[in-house]
């Protein structure tokens, strides 16, 4: 089930969405956008779309980033005032955003509602997994707190994992179940990108800021005479004649000499490649490729022809450890991200139980990943997140994790001590 | 010289009874789908009223249109990324409540209503919801000045007056009021074509038509609040903007316009103009009272061999020039100077023209006696509507500008009087000429175009090349492959 959810879905969500969305736009891009009703409500519509809007753009940007730079985002949250006040500010844009778009329901559902006439059947469908998608989010911000931080030990490797295609689950197949619906439905929104109104995304106007103000297109070319290369875009003065003759119909006869011969692909016909049939084929390849560059190693990770890299990192000599203590040993991530930052460092507690055994405790809680630490006054591995004890021996002593510390296999070579390590820090026992 | 040609009007309001045939024609041809039915792309307002959608020229409320702001001219709407940042929610767009929520009524109860002691009625019903409504407004619901302690007096040109003078325009406001025609500019500077994030609104280069790409639009709505005539209309069904094509496909077919054809006071005319795109922006940038006067030097004169050969090597047609020739807009409004445009001060540059109705005083009633005897075309300063109301409309409060051609047309009718019916002494026909700064030839050939003028006078359509129509046709047809003009599928949004 965690495979089918955690490592082939999100797979077959971000491949229909990309093809989805390209197809959408090449085949109809006359329903391309979202389809505004503030000229029929005003009034709600203000208090619900721009606080939705802001509210959830924060909110996704900071998913994003904390995915895309882990190493700046822990830093960000070392100081525990700063991590604070970033998990308050994170659930008032939740709530501000939930807030908006209760609105933007209520405005749909009253009574004699002139937006009730324009809502499609996919705008409800939308709505609800919205709905449900930020709720489970603020759920997860109050009852599952200090999630800036586990985030980056959890679903982050995960997230990873899925785009080197090496599909790690057991991170995320451990969250509690409102973590895990939170993520499904996430994929979910990403599954329905390419047909909602979400499409309006993946075209923001931001050419606007450079183009020039006036748009003016050209049947002819007022240089040469006679029509140019169709649907050509001349905006502000027209621009020189063109030194080749792409005429319709004409085919080579008509070229001038020493002119590029037709584009090969109508050769047959005589025709020359439109633009539009240029940028469509151009589309189609690109988009093509890509999804053969997701599709080829997901298959091969789904036929196990794949399996995450393990090895052994050496963590110090033998005789610094004394028999019976608990040292934090540093190692790096055997296949780091060239961008991770300070999170290739990790580290694991390793403990020198007789003199020639030793254990090797995962840093990472098993409740929601959050590094505990060693309290050797009181023998015990403590979580700072949400509580959770440890005895000596990583069984649970109390609090909500519902298994004992992940541990690393040892080993002794040549006087160094070795621990077995993967992509992820929790990776069984 | 970057020679343009550009599509324009004239409207000669003198001649407009406010009949609204043109409406009629432009809404039976365009504007009769789901989504448009509140779209009046032509529409008629009375004035002094606050127009459709009300208080439009209100750019306080709307900022529609340009300013000029140091050495650069801004559009009203702000910087572009503040107008990226207001897309979820656009402050400035009228609501459907300003125009009107469109409606018809269940004509079906009337026949099929059971025997009764009532009169079965024709309910009301919302072309948006679908459901019963109250009408509380339409279109035109101040036309002729109806209900005009709302409308009239809300009208934001009366700003301009001082206190007597609106008190003058509250005595007689059941006496005084005319006819504002109003389509689409196609301004040569078009703010909503500057506003569209997406860029799908554009100017055809060839005739300065401004038309909506409905492929390219994404219905961020900025177009509707820039225009400050607010002549682009969302299409609420299909999330499109729209707004008036000039008939052009009536156009390319030397037709004129519906609204234009179907005009029963011959109010309109049509003709091209050549202009200088290269002096565009320096144009629109110049103080207000300077506007009206740099437009029109904007204006190139077609018979000027230096202008010709600049549009030829600019690609444009000999017949083309040959049209800017023998248009009847270059004529009212370079020529003769009697046609200004509305709301200069939006600097948009509009190519829609306006003769301001003259309105004279021509009797007096006192004791109850009607009075005649006072001299008849009596001076402008008691004209009915303030010369500065006309000032505010068509010359940025320019009252000089109004003067002059109030004085042309005092002239024509004092001229013509005297011919016809011969109760005016040469003298006085000479003095009025004179202040006008007029000839007897101007004012016959002035005479003409406005009252005798037919068809092919009024509406001077430049030919389509035989040969680029059809090399017109074989590019169309590449480019759609072979399945016509057009959608190829209805525009249903479904998702």
């Amino acid at each position: 089930m965690s495979t089918v959810l955690f490592a082939v879905f999100p797979y077959i969500a971000v491949i229909t969405a990309v093809a989805g969305s390209l197809g959408r736009y090449l085949g109809n891009r006359y329903s391309y956008s979202s389809l505004s009703t503030q000229l029929l409500e005003n009034r709600t519509l203000y208090w619900g779309s721009v606080p939705w809007h802001y509210g959830i753009t924060l909110i996704l940007l900071a998913h994003l980033l904390a995915w895309l730079a882990p190493g700046a985002a822990l830093a960000l949250l070392g100081g525990g005032l700063r991590l604070f006040v970033i998990e308050a500010v994170g659930l008032a844009l939740a709530l501000y955003a939930f807030i908006g778009l209760l609105m933007l329901i209520a405005r749909r559902l009253r009574r004699n509602s002139r937006v009730r006439q324009t809502s499609s059947p996919m705008d409800w469908v939308l709505l609800v997994v919205l709905l449900v998608q930020v709720a489970s989010g603020i759920v997860i911000a109050l009852f599952h707190r200090w999630g800036s931080i586990w985030y980056l030990s959890t679903a982050v490797p995960w997230l990873w994992s899925l785009v080197r295609l090496q599909p790690e689950v057991s991170t995320v197949a451990a969250l509690p179940a409102i973590i895990q619906l939170h993520i499904v439905l996430g994929f979910l929104l990403i599954f329905l990108f390419p047909v909602t109104r979400l499409v309006h995304i993946a075209v923001p106007p931001i050419p606007y800021l450079w183009r020039p103000y006036q748009v003016v297109i050209w049947r002819t070319d007022p240089g040469r005479r006679g029509p140019i290369a169709t649907g050509a875009l001349m905006a502000g003065t027209p621009p020189p004649a063109r030194a080749d003759a792409h005429r319709p119909n004409g085919g080579p006869a008509m070229a001038s000499p020493g002119a590029a011969p037709p584009a090969p692909a109508r050769a047959e016909e005589g025709e020359p490649v439109t633009r539009r049939d240029f940028l469509t084929r151009l589309s189609l390849a690109a988009g093509g490729l890509a999804a053969l560059i997701v599709a080829i190693p997901s298959i091969a990770f789904l036929l196990g022809l794949r399996r995450s890299p393990q090895v052994w990192s050496t963590v110090g000599r033998i005789d610094e450890f004394q028999v019976g203590e608990t040292r934090q040993v540093a190692f790096a991530d055997p296949t780091p991200l060239p961008w991770a930052g300070v999170t290739a460092q990790t580290a694991a507690w390793l403990r020198r139980d007789t003199s020639d055994t030793f254990t090797a405790f995962s840093i990472n809680c098993t409740h929601l990943g959050c590094p505990v630490r060693w309290i050797g006054t009181a023998n015990l591995f403590m979580c700072p997140c949400h509580g959770g004890v440890f005895y000596h021996d990583g069984r649970v002593a109390s609090g909500p994790p519902p298994q004992p510390l992940a541990t690393y296999p040892v080993r002794t070579r040549n006087g160094n001590v070795e621990i077995l390590t993967s992509p992820l820090p929790i990776s069984g026992h | 010289m970057n020679v343009r040609c550009q599509v324009s009007m004239v409207f000669h309001l003198d001649k407009c009874i406010g009949c609204h045939t043109c409406s009629l024609a432009c809404k039976n041809l365009w504007t009769g789908r789901p989504g448009t039915e509140y779209m009046w792309w032509n529409n008629v307002e009375t004035k002094p009223g606050t127009g459709y959608p009300t208080l439009y020229e209100d750019q306080e409320q709307y900022s529609g249109g340009w300013t000029v702001d140091g050495d650069r001219l801004k559009l009203r709407l702000g910087t572009r990324p503040r107008e990226l940042f207001t897309l979820a929610f656009n402050p400035r767009l009228p609501s459907l409540d300003d125009y009107y929520e469109p409606w018809t009524y269940k004509y079906d109860d009337l026949i099929d209503a059971p025997p009764g002691d009532d009169q079965p009625v024709a309910v009301p019903i919302s072309l948006v919801t679908r459901e019963e409504m109250e009408i509380s407004t339409g279109p035109n619901w101040d036309d002729d000045l109806g209900g005009s302690s709302i409308y009239a007096a809300n009208d934001p040109n009366l700003q301009h007056l001082t206190e007597e003078e609106r008190q003058r325009l509250l005595e007689t406001e059941r006496l005084v009021f005319f006819y504002l025609p109003r389509i689409c500019n196609h301004c040569v500077n078009p703010s909503c074509v500057a506003a569209c994030p997406a860029g799908a609104i554009y100017k055809r280069g060839e005739d300065g038509i401004v038309l909506v790409s409905q492929e390219k639009c994404m219905g961020w709505r900025m177009c509707v609040s820039g225009c400050p005539y607010k002549k682009v209309y969302f299409n609420w069904a299909t999330g499109k903007s729209e707004k008036c094509i000039l008939c052009y496909p009536r156009l390319e077919t030397q037709q004129a316009p519906a609204c234009m054809h179907s005009c029963v006071g011959r109010i309109r005319y049509l003709g091209v103009l050549l202009y200088d795109a290269d002096r565009i922006e320096e144009v629109a940038k110049r103080p207000d009272a300077e506007l009206v006067e740099a437009q029109r030097s904007l204006i190139l004169d077609p018979f000027d061999p230096a202008v010709q050969r600049a549009a030829e090597a600019n690609g444009l047609d000999a017949k083309v020039i040959e049209a800017a020739q023998r248009s009847p807009v270059y004529r009212y409004v370079k020529v003769w100077r009697l046609a200004l445009p509305l709301h200069p001060e939006f600097r948009t540059l509009p190519s829609l023209f306006y003769v301001p109705p003259l309105l004279p005083v021509t009797g007096t009633v006192d004791d109850g006696v009607y009075d005649t005897s006072a001299d008849l075309f009596s001076s402008l300063e008691h004209a009915r509507l303030p010369i500065r109301y006309m000032a505010s409309l068509f010359t940025a409060g320019d009252e000089q500008e109004v003067v002059g051609v109030y004085r042309k047309m005092l002239a024509l009718r004092i001229f013509k009087r005297a011919q016809t019916v011969g109760d005016i002494a040469e003298v006085d026909v000479l003095k009025a000429m004179a202040e006008a700064g007029t000839t007897a030839e101007e004012l016959e050939a002035i005479y003409h175009l406005t009252s005798l003028a037919d068809f092919d006078q009024r509406f001077v359509i430049p030919p389509f090349a035989r040969e680029a129509a059809i090399e017109l046709l074989e590019v169309t047809q590449a480019q759609q492959e072979g399945g016509g003009m057009g959608f190829l599928r209805a525009p249903r949004r479904g998702l």
